[in-house]
This record gives structure tokens, C-alpha cells and sequence, in this order.
């Protein structure tokens, strides 16, 4: 039944503050969450809301947020309180009153009614959560495991969890959360799950109750109570609907650590631990390093321990590394591992025995304070000669060289010849702004020559410029050629075009020189004063 | 042939300088460390601006117990080549013995990563050659008749040496550092002694510059602090710099050399 129920409760008219309270179902199964939304209206509360609720069913408070609107140039202002109402068991039970005090008036709300009843089919919901922890009295310190169990009959889709209120406790950062999914068959049917396991730390004595962590999945929607069918979208696929689920709450009581047989040197540690401790060589030469590694495994919390300290001593030099912790939950509860590295330098020559390494925890499987202790380790330390190495009895032909031995330190010598120049940027920039300049010149050298190149030089100047041979003959024909192509310039025709008709509109000078040029050409004239004459003719470029 | 005229010029150019270094290490190798400190100084005024003179300055001061002067001449030295291990490891020595334990400021812009291995002559040298190469590749289109006068050899040549123009830049200009030279000296809120004295600086600690102003420096430390130092307390670092002989040498050997 999808019914939203809305219970109105009015203030006095004489105030504007309002308060509504919405739940989404009145009617629950044991095991339902639902939301329950608390509005104040035009008003401001102090503080959230409380609501009590009946002993069967758990309310949990999950966020608030707020909204404004218009309508007829009158605004609205409304704050929803949400909270998550779960059944946990069969019953009537109310919520509420509740009492909001809207700075400093106080605005009442009458209690509603939740009917919870077992599930149709004998009590087994197609989707169920349970809660447990591992230890329900734990020592403070120790580390328990809060197991979420979702069991669906139905496909789910889109799970996501909302983690335990935990009082008393914290999550163990150092452990990642384990999820693992797996299917059971009872009573002939199939069942998926999905198995949540959160590392928790007990931090506080006394009795606490863990409020119950919530699984949010996307169910497929139920059957229509006319038609018995499941509601379909347009594209064919059965309707899913959000449903919130939520497992028990659980009663716990955290015991203190027992004052009786705390030893002086106690660790801190809370839990089933073992230690080991072995070095990385046996034998080792003198100023040569060894490793002692120390293992320290157990159900506890190993992140940020530290070992006792080892000092520096006659016999040896320690150093220690940083530890490497890995921390995991599973199904067997939380499994730590902690490796201690210390490197040692044996100074002596001889047997080095390292003192065990001794720790005090508290072991809840015991209830009792009890003494780790490793190995003690036993190196042999010889004198230059590493683990490993072949020794060498032949007669004298042994290496007995050693390596330099460091007697102080100082500063390191200037060399003793150097060219000395100046280094600076600013010595050599005449330089580095020199040398991509050739070839920007080179460039620009090429370009002024291609231009040169392109340059037509003035016919008329070049005709003037040309030489006159000597020889008579070839000087005639020269002269010839050079008035030929004057007066074809002038005319704007070919040379060899170039007559007395032509001639004319060029005057009485050209037309002379054209008629002592062919009288010379063929013997009825001198050539005498020629030259000048075709000169002056082609400087004053065929004018006059 | 112009790094070849480069190399000749200098060579013609450092022969004061040149002569004054090896009188600085023959002084030194004599035990007279004054007069080494002063025959350096000198290879510096002359121009010879070389990580050589300023390892031997440095060694030289330290000899005289001039903690500051001997880190200033020695990061001057690293500055213009950063892979000389000697004068890093004199410089390490250094800064180990200087009472205030302070982060060394970074030479180099982050970005400009290869400012830990290359001086910023190197990369100017780099960026110069680069675009040379860039400038000439169109030449050699040419004369090969190629088609296309410009390749993409041009921009690929032309870009890198713009960043390591970039980089030289930064490194000449935007990286001042002063080394405290006396033993101690407190950093003021402002100007002058009327400030608030905000923290006290030893010999030999090296600090960055944000502002200089009226003979007075404005440091920076690594964690933010800032305070005006009186700049006669400070030896830049930048190799360009002035050496001052005062801030170095006895006023005897001063009037000696």
C-alpha cells in the first residue's frame, strides 16, 4: 500500500509558523524503514526537532534541508526535518507528539498512529536486513565487527548503506570495509547476499545501543492489488521502487580494561597477537649492516604502534625503519600485521646476542594481561669477512688489503689551473646575441640580391652605355643596331620594323641620321660624326 | 666561427684574470689565505667571473673563520655551474655549521626543472644555438631548392629556445638571494631600528630577497616570514655581483694588494 498519509496540525491563527508532519506509509511490516518528514513552516526551530516514538519502532534523524516559494507576492518558507522511521516489531505504536520551539514559542503536534504487522507471507519479507556484532561485550580497545546481512528473495539494484550510529565505538580507519557477496537456498529457494563487515573499536566503557545501519536498494514494485500484475513502464520493464530496510539495534556493553595485573610496561594493545623476530644473516662482518626483522600479527589494532625502543650500545649501532602495517577485515574479524625493520651494525667481533623483544597486551580471549616474548637473536660478527664470502688458506696470496680508513674531513680544493673567464650571462651576451644573428643577415643578404636580381635596368641608359667597337665595319652595325632599337623604343615596335615611314613622327633629326646610316651602310655617305651624333640622339632618348 | 672569436676574445680579455687566480692558489698553497682571499677578489674585479675563483675565494675565507663570505662565494660558484660536486659539498659543509637551520631557497623555478644540472650561461648558450639553428633552417631550404622555405624545424627549434630563454631569464633575474655575513643580525618589521625585531639571523644563513629598498633588503624565510635586513649585513649571491673586499679582507691587505 503506497498511501501517503498527511497529518496537518495547525498552530493558533494568530500565528504564521506552521508544522506538518508527513509520513510515507502509516501501515509498516516489521523490518520497514520509511521516511518521516517534519516541516516547519514560515518559522525557524531551535535546534532539531525531537520526536518520540514508541518502543516498537526506531527513528533516526538523517538531514535537513529547505525551500522557498511565491504565490501571489507571498513567500513561503519551509525547513523538512527527516528522519528514518523504522518497525522493529508487531503493534500499534504512536510517533510524536512532538513539541518545536519556534524562538520561544512553542508549537505542539498531536501524535500519529503506525500500525507495524508481520509480512503477508508469514513473515519472511522478500528483502530483509540483519545486524550483529561480533562481541556484544568487548573490552575497550578491542576490536569487534559489525556484520550487515541483506538477504533479498528479489532482484535489488543500486544498494547503498548507510553506516550504524556507533556510541561507544569507532571505525577502525586503518581496516578497509569488506563486502562480499554470496547466495544461500532455504526451503527451496534462492536468496542473495550481501555481507557488510565494519571494523569497530571500542573506545568507551559502559552501555551503549548501536542504532541500526540501513540498506537502501532500488525493488522491484509491488503487484497491483486490482489487477495482481507488477506495474510496467512504457518501454516494458517492471517499476522499481526505493525501499529502505533496516536490522536491529544491538545492546552493547564495552567492559573496561581490568586494573588488576596491568604490568608496568603495558603496550596499549587489545588483542590476540603473536610476535616473531629473526635477523637477516647470521654472520656479518664488522661495520656491515643486518636487518632484524620483528613480525607482530594479531586481531588488534597495529596502526601507529611503535616497538621499545633498542639504544645504541658498544657492541652495535640500531637504526629503525618505518613499520609496514596491513590491516584487513573479513568474515574471521579484523587480521593485522605489523613488520618492525631495524637495521644493526655490529662494532665488535664476535657473538652479538640481541636481547628478545617483550611486549605486554591485553588479551580478550584470556580477559588477562599476558607477555609476548620473541626469539632472542643470535649473530656471529667476524672481522671483514661478510656472510657469504669464500675464504681464502692458500699461503700468502691471500688479499690483505683494507679499505682507506677516514680520518677527518675539510673542504675540497679549488683546481690548481684554470682558465679563468668570465661566466656570466651578461660576459658572454654579445656573443649569444651575435651568433643568431648571421644567419637573420644571411638572409637578408639573399633577399636584397634576389631583389637586385629582379631589378630591370633602363634600356635607354643601357643603350647609351654600349660600347662602339673600333673595327669601322662592326661599328656600323653597331651604331645601326643602337638607333634601330632606340627608335623602336620610342615607336613602341620591333627593331627590325623601324623605316622612314615610321620615322617621320620622330623629326627631322632621326629622320637624318636614319638616311645617313643607310648611305653609310652602302657606301654613299661617311660615317664621320656618327657616333656623336647616335649618342646625343639616344641620351636625349630620341628627342629633338 | 663566432664561439671560435668568442673563445679567442675571452682568452685575450681574462689575462689579468688568469694571472691573479694563480696567484690566489699559490698563495693558498703557501698558507697565506689573506692575500689568496685578495689575489681572488682581484681575478674577480679583472672579469674573470669563474665557479674556479669562487671555490678558491671561498676556501680562502673559510680558512680566515668568514663563515658568511665563504657561503656567499661559493653559492655564487654553484650558481654558475651547478654540477661542480666540490663547491656543492664545500657549500654542504658550510651550511652545516651555520646555527640557524633554514630551508636553502631553491635556485631553480620548478618548472624550469633542468636549472639543477645546466648554468644559466648553458641554457643561454643552448638557447642562443637553437635559434641559430631555427634562423638558418630556411637558408638551408633554400639552398637545397626545397619547395616550402619554411619547415616545421623552425618552430620545433624555435620554441624550446624560447623557454630556455625563459629560463635564463628567471635565473638571472628573478632569483636573489643574500647570505648573512656578520654574526648576527635581527630582522625588523620596517625600515631602521624602529621596527619590531621579528627574528634573528646568524652567519652564514641564506635567505631569499622580495624587495630592496634605501640599503636595506627585504628577506624572505621558507615558512613566509618576511623582515628588512640592513643590506651591509648581506652578500648577494649573484655571481654578476660586486665582491666587496671590505665585507672580506683585513684593511692591510686591502691597501697591500
Amino acid at each position: 500500500m503506497q498511501l501517503l498519509v498527511l497529518l496537518l496540525a495547525l498552530c493558533s491563527p494568530a500565528f504564521a509558523a506552521r508544522v506538518q508532519l508527513q509520513v510515507e506509509s502509516d501501515q509498516l511490516v516489521v523490518g520497514q524503514s520509511v521516511a518521516l518528514e517534519l516541516q516547519v513552516i514560515d518559522g525557524r526551530a531551535e535546534g532539531v526537532p525531537d520526536l518520540a516514538v514508541g518502543d516498537g519502532l526506531a527513528l533516526r534523524y538523517r538531514g535537513q534541508g529547505q525551500s522557498m516559494s511565491i504565490v501571489g507576492m507571498k513567500s513561503t518558507r519551509v525547513v523538512r526535518y527527516t528522519y528514518q522511521l523504522t518497525a522493529l516489531r508487531e503493534g500499534s505504536f504512536k510517533v510524536g507528539p512532538a513539541e518545536v520551539d519556534l524562538g520561544g514559542s512553542i508549537v505542539r503536534h498531536p501524535a500519529i498512529t503506525i500500525e507495524v504487522a508481520r509480512s503477508a507471507d508469514g513473515g519472511r519479507p522478500p528483502a530483509e536486513v540483519e545486524t550483529e556484532l561480533s562481541d556484544r561485550r568487548p573490552f575497550v580497545g578491542e576490536v569487534v565487527t559489525y556484520r550487515v546481512e541483506f538477504r533479498r528473495r528479489e532482484e535489488a539494484r543500486n544498494i547503498r548503506w548507510t553506516p550504524p550510529e556507533t556510541p561507544g565505538f569507532v571505525a577502525e580507519p586503518s581496516a578497509e570495509l569488506e563486502q562480499a557477496d554470496r547466495s544461500v537456498i532455504e526451503n527451496g529457494v534462492e536468496e542473495a547476499v550481501l555481507d557488510i563487515m565494519l571494523p569497530l573499536r571500542a573506545t568507551a566503557a559502559g552501555a551503549h545501543t548501536l542504532a541500526p545501519a540501513v540498506i537502501i536498494a532500488d525493488m522491484p514494485a509491488p503487484p497491483d492489488p486490482r489487477t495482481g500484475r507488477r506495474p510496467q513502464d512504457v518501454f516494458g520493464r517492471y517499476r522499481t521502487r526505493t525501499t529502505s530496510l533496516s536490522g536491529q539495534p544491538l545492546d552493547v556493553e564495552v567492559r573496561p580494561l581490568p586494573e588488576d595485573g596491568r604490568p608496568a610496561n603495558f603496550s596499549g594493545l587489545v588483542g590476540t597477537y603473536t610476535i616473531r623476530a629473526e635477523s637477516s644473516a647470521a654472520r656479518v662482518a664488522v661495520g656491515d649492516t643486518v636487518t632484524l626483522k620483528v613480525s607482530l600479527e594479531g586481531n588488534g589494532v597495529l596502526a601507529g604502534f611503535k616497538l621499545p625502543a633498542i639504544t645504541d650500545s658498544a657492541d652495535f649501532r640500531v637504526y629503525d625503519d618505518a613499520p609496514v602495517v596491513e590491516s584487513a577485515a573479513g568474515p574471521g574479524g579484523l587480521r593485522s600485521r605489523a613488520v618492525f625493520n631495524r637495521a644493526l651494525v655490529p662494532l665488535r667481533v664476535g657473538e652479538l646476542k640481541l636481547p628478545p623483544v617483550v611486549l605486554a597486551v591485553f588479551d580478550p580471549a584470556t580477559e588477562a594481561y599476558v607477555r609476548l616474548e620473541s626469539e632472542p637473536v643470535h649473530i656471529v660478527v667476524t672481522e671483514g669477512q661478510a656472510e657469504g664470502d669464500v675464504q681464502s688458506f692458500t699461503d700468502g696470496n691471500a688479499d690483505s688489503r683494507r679499505d682507506v680508513e677516514a680520518l677527518g674531513d675539510d673542504i675540497l680544493p679549488a683546481p690548481g689551473s684554470a682558465s679563468v673567464r668570465d661566466r656570466t650571462v651578461a660576459g658572454s651576451l654579445p656573443f649569444l646575441l651575435a651568433l643568431p644573428l648571421l644567419p637573420l643577415l644571411a638572409a637578408t643578404g639573399l633577399g636584397l640580391r634576389g631583389l637586385a636580381s629582379r631589378r630591370k635596368a633602363d634600356p635607354w641608359t643601357e643603350l647609351s652605355r654600349r660600347p662602339i667597337p673600333a673595327d669601322p665595319a662592326v661599328r656600323l652595325a653597331t651604331l645601326e643596331s643602337m638607333f634601330r632599337e632606340a627608335a623602336a623604343l620610342k615607336l613602341g615596335c620591333p627593331p627590325a620594323a623601324v623605316d622612314r615611314a615610321r620615322l617621320e613622327p620622330l623629326g627631322a633629326t632621326a629622320l637624318d641620321l636614319y638616311a645617313d646610316l643607310e648611305s653609310a651602310r652602302y657606301g654613299g655617305g661617311a660615317a664621320a660624326g656618327l657616333v656623336d651624333r647616335v649618342r646625343a640622339w639616344i641620351q636625349a632618348r630620341g628627342e629633338g | 666561427m663566432t664561439a671560435l672569436l668568442a673563445l679567442l676574445l675571452s682568452a685575450a680579455l681574462a689575462g689579468p684574470a688568469d694571472d691573479a687566480y694563480q696567484a690566489g692558489i699559490d698563495h693558498a698553497r703557501a698558507g697565506d689565505h689573506e692575500a689568496a682571499a685578495g689575489a681572488f677578489v682581484r681575478a674577480l674585479e679583472e672579469g674573470g667571473r669563474d665557479p674556479a675563483v669562487y671555490h678558491g675565494l671561498g676556501n680562502a675565507l673559510w680558512r680566515l673563520d668568514k663563515l658568511g663570505p665563504a657561503t656567499a662565494a661559493w653559492r655564487r660558484g654553484l650558481r654558475l655551474s651547478p654540477r661542480n660536486g666540490d663547491i656543492a659539498a664545500n657549500l654542504d659543509r658550510a651550511r652545516r655549521t651555520s646555527e640557524d637551520r633554514l630551508e636553502v631557497p631553491a635556485p631553480t623555478a620548478k618548472v624550469f626543472f633542468w636549472q639543477s644540472v645546466l648554468s644559466p650561461r648553458d641554457s643561454a648558450w643552448l638557447a642562443s644555438l637553437l635559434a641559430t639553428l631555427a634562423f638558418a633552417a630556411p637558408l638551408v631550404r633554400r639552398w637545397r631548392r626545397s619547395e616550402q622555405r619554411l619547415g616545421l624545424e623552425t618552430p620545433a627549434l624555435l620554441v624550446p629556445a624560447l623557454v630556455l630563454t625563459a629560463s635564463t631569464y628567471t635565473a638571472v633575474v628573478n632569483q636573489d638571494s643574500v647570505v648573512v655575513v656578520v654574526p648576527e643580525v635581527s630582522a625588523r618589521s620596517a625600515l631602521g631600528p624602529d621596527g619590531v625585531e621579528l627574528f634573528v639571523l646568524h652567519e652564514g644563513a641564506e635567505v631569499r630577497v622580495a624587495e630592496t629598498h634605501r640599503d636595506h633588503h627585504l628577506v624572505l624565510l621558507p615558512d613566509e616570514r618576511k623582515g628588512w635586513l640592513p643590506a651591509d649585513a648581506t652578500l648577494s649571491t649573484d655571481p654578476s655581483a660586486p665582491f666587496p673586499r671590505a665585507a672580506v679582507l683585513a684593511e692591510d691587505v686591502q691597501n697591500s694588494d
